[in-house]
Order: structure tokens, then sequence, then C-alpha cells
């Protein structure tokens, strides 16, 4: 038989990760069907999503309906995507390496740095949100009458906006992964009920004004909270924003920019907090039957 | 406790020398503890709920680089929980621990660039992808190019007879190849310190002999290897180990070559005769002769067996030389070496399993 070669392991480069991870999660993702139905798949969930709301808008407004509505609702819900799919995906993700696929332990004690190999876990997932995102606007655009003109989209300020939107989106998306790793039961609701608060919370689908005052004071320390409101200014314009409480956009993009700096602070120290715990108490390769 | 000494008769050669060669052991543990604490309704071991289960009770073990060392002990005896702290997966609640002289605490990733773990009787692996694909990846995560990962995937799917599944989807393995596959993802790395927490667990014969097979090969390769198995299976620890400890409740309560073991835990020296004829004088006078602490007889196949228990090895001349003068003919004579089976239950007691309870979680 031939010997296979020796070589001292090395620690694997940051590419090295991220190729293999980006890689493994969209196997995951697509290779569970034909590409025809998961293109569908990626299709109608956020388009329903966003139909629900434009239908509601309507048989509440009726007649009063108006066009600067109808984008700020679709917009919102094309942008919500992403959170729905990141954010909420990184806990998923942990939980089926460690309860599903029982690979946790394995993928966890190789020498690349486990926190690089989730945020590549994350990246096909911003792949398929920004799928759903673009398809989202058009039948918006193209049957709905939303007043997008894609020649006089700010394309800049939607780039930036969604740069630090994912940064934020992927550090919240950690912390949730961190506390996947030491809940023991109901693990598997929590992303849901995140992305339920959030989407409350971030003015996703009405302005933050009409929150109470200190929820809406909360809501300004929420980084998505200025990223859907940076997102609907590049793609709507900004006469037609509705009502929020920080009217210059430079300002609303150092909002951004500080609360993402801060989730990111966060989003790192709960899941090395978490992690730590983790090994203390033995459930990094736990499997709880949920 | 019993500590017995190592004589290291497995090794070939150069892996002797190595061992000789090196000081920094593959693997060393200081005093180490490891509890647990219990929460909820259940017990483990017979502790109430909310109390600490002690998992690791003071472990002291020192593992030669080249050496294939086995740990045996019943469920929930702790060897899980070693192999957790030594892969980094687990923190110690004291002590210490070291791979090849790192903290496995302190230094986890140099730790890690040296080890990789298969756990038996689970159904491990990204069911989603091709055997290779799996491989590849894990390949990636230790750092190993796509060009070297590939020749390896082909050499040790070839050793463990999977080259045609190579591109079947792991989820379409059954339980023996998907182990055969975990030792290829283990394998692929070429750690220097493998981890094996009973690999056989739930393999037929033919997939249980032929891990056993290639992990003697793939020591027998490299002199820098080393291996920690953990098993229930008494003759796979015989067949592949060159020394083996015994845990029992969180400590070690003896460790050696596995013929120490058994010898030492032997109180007398037994043989077997077979005699051409039989009489009942025989076992009268055999019993009067110094040195002979037993003496039976039984008939089997036409023929005569007498078991002899003696206290020392030497006092067999003496026991024929009487059997001879009594008019005694002996057709054959070996001596019976007590199995590792039952040296293990000398060891740790015939408690039943059934009260004992892996304590792999915090809860």
């Amino acid at each position: 038989m031939q010997a296979i070669e020796v070589t001292r392991t090395k620690i694997p480069s940051p590419w090295q990760t991220l190729r293999a991870s980006i890689w493994l999660e969209w196997q995951s993702r697509g290779n569970w069907t034909n590409p025809v139905v998961y293109t569908l798949f990626l299709t109608l969930r956020p388009l329903t999503a966003a139909l629900v709301l434009v239908f509601m808008y309507r048989a509440i407004s009726g007649p009063n309906a108006h066009g600067a509505a109808l984008g700020f609702l679709v917009a919102g819900s094309a942008a919500w995507s992403f959170v729905e799919q990141v954010m909420a995906g990184l806990p998923q993700s942990v939980m089926a390496d460690r309860e599903e696929y029982a690979m946790l332990k394995y993928v966890y004690i190789t020498p690349q740095r486990f926190i690089l190999f989730l945020v590549g876990r994350s990246v096909p997932r911003m792949g398929t949100a920004a799928f759903s995102f673009i398809v989202t606007l058009a039948f918006g655009i193209l049957l709905l009458g939303v007043p997008i003109n894609p020649l006089q989209v700010n394309y800049p300020m939607l780039l930036g906006s969604l740069v630090f939107g994912l940064i934020a989106i992927v550090a919240l998306g950690l912390a949730f992964a961190g506390l996947t790793l030491v809940l023991k039961r109901g693990a598997w609701q929590m992303p849901d009920a995140v992305v339920g608060a959030l989407y409350l919370v971030a003015g996703a689908i009405f302005p933050i004004t009409k929150l109470p005052g200190w929820l809406e004071s909360f809501a300004l320390f929420v980084p998505l909270t200025h990223w859907l409101e940076l997102t609907r200014r590049a793609l709507l314009g900004n006469a037609q924003t509705f009502s929020y409480p920080i009217a210059d956009t430079r300002q609303v993009f150092l909002w951004l920019v500080i609360t993402t700096i801060g989730t990111l602070i966060i989003g790192v120290l709960t899941f090395r907090i978490c992690e730590h715990f983790a090994r203390e108490r033995g459930q990094l390769d736990r499997t709880t039957g949920s | 406790m019993c500590w017995y000494h190592h004589t290291g008769h497995g090794g070939q050669g150069k892996r002797d020398k190595y061992l000789e060669s090196n000081d920094t052991p593959a693997v060393r543990t200081i005093d180490l503890r490891r509890e647990y604490k219990t929460r909820g309704g259940s017990s483990i071991r017979g502790q109430k709920a909310g109390k600490n289960v002690v998992a690791l009770d003071g472990v002291t073990l020192d593992i030669a680089r080249g050496e294939l060392f086995g740990l045996l002990g019943r469920n929930g005896a702790g060897k899980t929980t070693l192999i957790k702290i030594l892969t980094t997966l687990l923190a110690p609640t004291s002590g210490q621990a070291f791979i090849d002289g790192m903290d496995v605490t302190r230094e986890v990733t140099p730790v890690r660039q040296r080890i990789a773990m298969v756990s038996g009787g689970e159904q491990s692996g990204y069911g989603i992808l091709t055997v290779r694909e799996q491989l590849w990846m894990f390949a990636q995560f230790y750092g190993v190019s796509s060009r070297v990962a590939h020749q390896r995937i082909d050499v040790l799917l070839a050793a463990v007879g999977m080259s045609d599944q190579a591109n079947q989807k792991v989820y379409a393995l059954s339980t023996g190849m998907r182990q055969r596959m975990n030792l290829c993802r283990a394998l692929v790395s070429d750690p220097e310190i493998l981890f094996l927490d009973e690999p056989t667990v739930g393999l037929d014969v033919e997939a249980s002999r032929l891990v056993r097979d290639y992990v003697r090969r793939w020591m027998s390769e490299n002199p820098r290897r080393t291996v920690l198995l953990t098993t229930h299976y008494m003759f796979e620890a015989d067949e592949l180990c060159d020394r083996v400890a015994v845990i029992n409740h969180g400590q070690l309560v003896a460790q050696g070559t596995t013929n120490d073991l058994k010898r030492s835990l032997q109180e007398h020296v037994r043989f077997q005769l077979e005699l051409a004829e039989w009489a009942p004088a025989f076992v009268e006078q055999l019993r009067l002769e110094d040195g002979v602490m037993d003496a039976e007889t039984r008939q089997r196949e036409g023929r005569t067996e007498l078991r002899l228990a003696l206290l020392r090895e030497e006092m067999i001349v003496p026991t024929i030389a009487t059997l001879n003068n009594a008019g005694g003919r002996v057709l054959t004579l070996k001596r019976i070496e007590p199995t590792l089976e039952e040296a293990f239950i000398r060891l740790v007691g015939d408690e039943a399993e059934a009260g004992s309870e892996e304590v792999s979680h915090g809860e």
C-alpha cells in the first residue's frame, strides 16, 4: 500500500476556512432539491410576505393608499430577507451541525478559527437573501407600482449601507449562535423569536416614530433601524421617506456606523463568552433531541 | 492504585528508538479532575440532582509518543470525559492536561494542529455532501492544500475499501461505511495524536476488523504517531494496545501492558494438561505436593483434562515428575493465561452496568 505523505498540519489560511465553510453552507442550502424548486422556494417566500403586507395595507387604507407607503412596505419587507436568512440562519447552522449532523465537535476541534467558519456559513445566505431582495423589489415595481426608478436609485448609498447592515446582521447572528451553544431547550425557536422582535422594533414595516417613546429611543441603538432607513432613502429618495427622527442622511449613516461597531463588539464578545461557558459546561457536543 | 511497569512490547525497532529519544510525552495529564453540576429531576450515577458529579478524579497519565494506548472502563467511568478534555472540547475543573507538551486549555490552536478524533456509535456526517467532499472540507480546516488533500483522500479511501463510494452522498452510507469515512476524516490531516473513542461500537465483524487493521497499519507507517483508544471490547485492547489503563469512577485503577495487567492479577499460575489415562490417585498425590494450590480433572471427548493451580511457575517440573511417578502420562501441557476481561472485572468489580450512566453533559 502507498504511504500517505507526512507534513505537519498548518493553521489554515482564512481563505481556506471561508471557502470551505461557504461551500458547505451552499451545499446544505441548495443541495436538498433541484435548482428550479430551490429558486421557486427562494422567490415565493419573500414575495408572499411582501404581498401579505401590501394587501393588508390596501385593505385598511382603501382609496387613501399611496405609493410612498407602498414603497416603504415593499422596500422594508424586501430588505428584511437579509435579517431572516443571515441573522436567524447562523444559530440554525450551529444547531444543525450539533444536533442533526453531529459534526460541530469535529469542526470545533480543528485548528481553524471557529468564528470565521460561522462567518463563512453566512455568506451563501447573504447571496440568497440578495436574490430575494431583488426579486421582491422587481415584483413591487412591475406589478404593484412601487415608486422606485432603477435609474435614480442611489447605488453607492445602497451598497454602503448594505455593507454596514450586513456586518451588524452577522454580528447579531454570531451573538445568537453563541447563545445557541449554551441554551438547552427551545434553541430552535430563539432565532425566530428574536427576528420577530426586531421586525417590530427596527422599522421594517412601519416608521419607528409610531413606537412608544422609550421603544423609539431603543430602536435608535439598533443598527438595523438605520440600515433599513438608508436602504429606503437610497431606493425611494428622500422625498418618499416617511417620518424618521433623524432627517440628515449623513447623520443616519453615522448612526449606522457607530451602532454597527458597537453591535460587532457586543456580538463577538457574546459569542466568545458563550463559547467559553459551553466548553466549561461540556455543551459543545450535546444533543438534546429537540 | 496498581501501577505496572511499561515494557513497550508492541513497538517495532524504529518506534522503540524514537520513543527513547523523546522525553516529552504525546499526552500527559496531571491530577486531572472534572466535575459536572447536575440539574433537573434526573440523577446521574445515583447522585441526587443539583449535586456535583465527579467524572474524572485526579487522573495522572503519560502516553509516550508512538504508543497505542488503550483506556478501558465501564460506561460512565470517565473515558469520554478524558478524551473531550484532551481534544479541547471540554475544560477541566482542575489539574492540567498537555498534548505534546502544550496545555490544552491555554494553547488550544497548537494542540488542535496535532490531534484528530473519531467517536463510535453515532451517525455523524454532513449527509448532503459526498464522501470526497466531506474529506476535502476537513482537509481545508486543517490547512492541507487541495492537491495534497485529494492525494490523501484517494490513499485513505483505498485503504479502507471505499474507493467506489468516494462520490456517494454520506446519507446513503451504511453505519460501517460511515465509520470508515469518519476514520478517513480524522486521518486526512495526518494527525500526530489520534483519539479513538469506541471506534468499533455498532460495527459488524468485518468493518471492526478493517478499522483495527488500518489503525495498526497507520501506526506502523510513522513512529511519531500516537493513538489513545477507548473501548469496551477487551479483545480489541488486547490485540491493538501497547499499554492500557483501567479507569473506574473517574480514577485510574491500573495501567501497564496487557500481559502485565493479566499476570499481576492472577493469584496462581494455571496449567492445563491432557493425560493419556486417568486414575483418582493422580489428584490425591498432586494435592499433597508443595505449591500445588488446586487440581481438578474432567473427562472431555474421551480424554482426561487436568487443571492445576500452582504457587509459582517453576513448580510445574516437580509436579509433572510426581504425576509420572504415579503412572500418569502427559500428552500436552499448556499454561493458561488469564484474559484481559478477567483482569478488568477483577479490577473494577462486577457491578451491574445498568446502574452507571455516562456523564457527558452538565445537565
